[in-house]
């Protein structure tokens, strides 16, 4: 039962001043997956509570899904070796909208204060609901005066 | 500006169970937020990471020189404070303390830091990965690594490093075949002082260099013992200075070659390394003086040892510095000496020799009798019991009006003045004698034989010494000084100095 540590805070409206196009590429990004481990696992006290966080157990994760949104994503390069595109902290993201348990997984991310520190998916409930459903790719950003290839 | 510190462990009642969490929670911006953060790592279990990405990810922060990221261990846990941490083989075990590790692949580090103003210490790092690094980094990367383990994978222990990092007191090795460098840089590499840089000697095939640098930016390689690689470096930018090396072609200045690899460490096998210092190793002794980046070694001993700065991350502490300090509470612990001139009554003293039981009773008897109107030699001693050999042995020599053994306990009538007045230093001790004998003193010269109190502490070269063992004590004082002293054993105490 993998339980999820995802990222609720929005450094580009959120966090001021505005951090740079470089820096938000490098920082965690809302519905970024920040780490995952096993159904047990002893959080701490601020993973528990910052509310940068979300706590989201799904018992029906697959651990090889999970992986690919712990992935950077990695800058595209030209001919030359050269990066055209920023290094990202995630390549892949949850789309918490499509969890619906039922009706209410954007609710509990939205809820800033945690009033219910970590959702529980029940096991079994939704069989057709997989981590590779809701994972959705990041766009790269183009490094400045660079056209993407 | 304030420090933030973060507990990091699986253990009940820290902050943060992952790393990957607690660098998440950084502010984007530390410099406007006005202060630092540390992240206190705790040995709760090991900090292992897996799927390929790296475990902590320090990127997109803004900082400055005083608003800064740490990473190190919180008291008492790391492998440097581990108590065994002088006979631990050093190497990569997370049973001795703080372990981080992840099977980071393609270039991807354990750790993979790109913010500036990044410290770490006190940790271990390794990496299982498939063309991995144990700490990778970014164009502009900045950061400060000390007293770190670092056990690197196919792409090095330190990827994507550059001009702009440092990295001291650090073990840096491969225990697997093929890697094409121990330290990768970007645009030269990192200064490195006093770290031991080296590949298994068993590996199939050694790391094609231990260094390699695009672009020849300059940097300093300092104090480092670099070996099992099958080249120094490619790139031109390192200054090198007191490195010491196995290999035999190709070495700039500062870079002393041909020195065998299995007679500077304990172990150097991938199964088995350990990378401590071996005694006798050339490292021993060979380095420059550098107090700014290596007033401590990898396991916390304090440099120079008895003046002595050996290369690598690792500080001996076998050689010529040790230190022994006489425990007070040993039974005798002084040696004072007083020799008379040409009239002393020296013949005739030894025509009185006579044996007593007590040389206490000797003492007094030289002294009553007015044979020797000059001092004694004093001398150390645990007990009374073979004192009256020594003595016999004192008389033979005419250099020495008399040997006097004393003991704390006795508290004769002069006895315990004089004992007391030796180990405290003063009266002066001919103004002792004067005042003991009662007569102007002839001529009384001190000879120069130590004396022995609770503060004195003399230089020794032994190999091994236990914390309290049984000690030759002529041995003792004879070896580094020539100082003749009986030899009796005693029970010594044996204390590091810090």
């Amino acid at each position: 039962m993998p339980e999820l540590l995802l990222f609720a805070w929005d450094h580009s409206t959120q966090s001021s001043p505005s951090p740079s196009q470089a820096q938000l590429a490098a920082l965690p990004k809302r519905f970024d997956l920040i780490t995952w481990q096993a159904d047990g696992w002893k959080w701490g006290a601020d993973e528990l509570s910052h509310p940068w966080f979300r706590l989201l157990a799904w018992p029906d994760a697959d651990p090889n899904e999970l992986n690919v949104l712990m992935s950077p994503l990695l800058p595209d390069v030209d001919v030359n070796m050269q990066p055209t595109t920023y290094r990202q902290y995630r390549g892949f993201h949850v789309d918490m909208t499509r969890i619906n348990v039922p009706a209410r997984g954007m609710t509990w991310f939205s809820d800033t204060m945690r009033a219910m520190p970590q959702l529980l998916l029940p096991k079994g409930s939704m069989p057709t609901l997989t981590v590779a459903t809701v994972t959705v790719a990041r766009a790269p950003l183009a490094l400045p005066g660079v056209i993407p290839v | 500006m304030g420090l933030i510190v973060k507990t990091i462990g699986s253990g009940g009642g820290r902050d943060y169970s992952t790393l990957a969490g607690w660098a998440a929670s950084l502010p984007a911006n530390l410099v406007t937020d006005g202060n630092s953060y540390e992240g206190d790592c705790y040995a709760d279990s090991e900090f292992v990471g897996t799927g390929g990405g790296s475990i902590l990810t320090l990127s997109g922060h803004t900082t400055d020189a005083t608003h800064t990221i740490t990473l190190t261990t919180g008291p008492g846990q790391s492998f440097r404070d581990n108590a065994n941490v002088q006979t631990n083989a050093l190497r990569y075990n997370a049973a001795n303390g703080v372990a981080i590790t992840s099977d980071a692949t393609a270039a991807a580090g354990t750790i993979y830091a790109a913010d500036i103003n990044v410290f770490f210490s006190n940790l271990q790092i390794k990496n299982t990965g498939n063309y991995g690094a144990g700490i990778s980094a970014d164009a502009g990367v900045v950061h400060t690594i000390d007293d770190c383990i670092i056990s690197g994978g196919r792409y090095g222990a330190l990827y994507n490093s550059r001009y702009g990092v440092t990295i001291r007191n650090s073990l840096l090795y491969i225990p697997l075949s093929g890697t094409a460098q121990i330290v990768h840089g970007n645009n030269g590499l990192p200064n490195i002082y006093f770290c031991t840089v080296v590949a298994a000697s068993d590996v199939a095939t050694a790391p094609t260099n231990a260094f390699f640098a695009n672009y020849n930016t300059a940097n300093v390689v300092q104090n480092c013992a670099i070996f099992g690689c099958a080249a120094l470096q490619s790139g031109t930018g390192a200054t090198f200075t007191t490195c010491l090396t196995d290999l035999s072609a190709g070495l700039p200045s500062g870079v002393t070659g041909s020195i065998t690899y299995a007679n500077q460490f304990q172990n150097t096998t991938i199964a088995s390394g350990d990378w401590r210092e071996k005694a006798g190793a050339n490292l021993q002794g060979a380095g420059t003086a550098d107090s700014t980046n290596g007033a401590t070694d990898i396991a916390g001993t304090a440099r120079p040892q008895g003046g002595n700065w050996d290369i690598g991350c690792w500080q001996s502490t076998v050689a010529a510095d040790t230190t022994l300090t006489i425990d007070v509470r040993a039974t005798v612990e002084f040696s004072l000496a007083l020799s008379g001139d040409a009239k002393s009554p020296v013949e005739a003293l030894a025509a009185d020799r006579r044996d007593v039981q007590n040389p206490l009773e000797m003492g007094l008897v030289t002294v009553n009798d007015g044979a020797c109107p000059l001092g004694f030699e004093g001398g150390v001693a645990s007990g009374l019991a073979g004192n009256v050999e020594w003595l016999s042995l004192g008389f033979a020599d005419r250099n020495i009006v008399s040997e006097w053994l004393s003991q704390p306990s006795i508290d004769g009538s002069f006895v315990g003045e004089w004992l007391k007045s030796s180990l405290l230093d003063t009266p002066a001790p001919s103004e002792f004698a004067t005042s003991l004998i009662g007569v102007p003193p002839l001529t009384i010269e001190f000879q120069g034989q130590i004396q022995l109190d609770a503060d004195r502490v003399l230089p020794i070269e032994w190999s091994a010494l236990p914390a309290i063992m049984r000690v030759s004590l002529e041995r003792l004082l004879a070896s580094p000084s020539k100082r003749r002293i009986l030899s009796t054993p005693g029970r010594l105490r044996l204390l590091k100095r810090q």
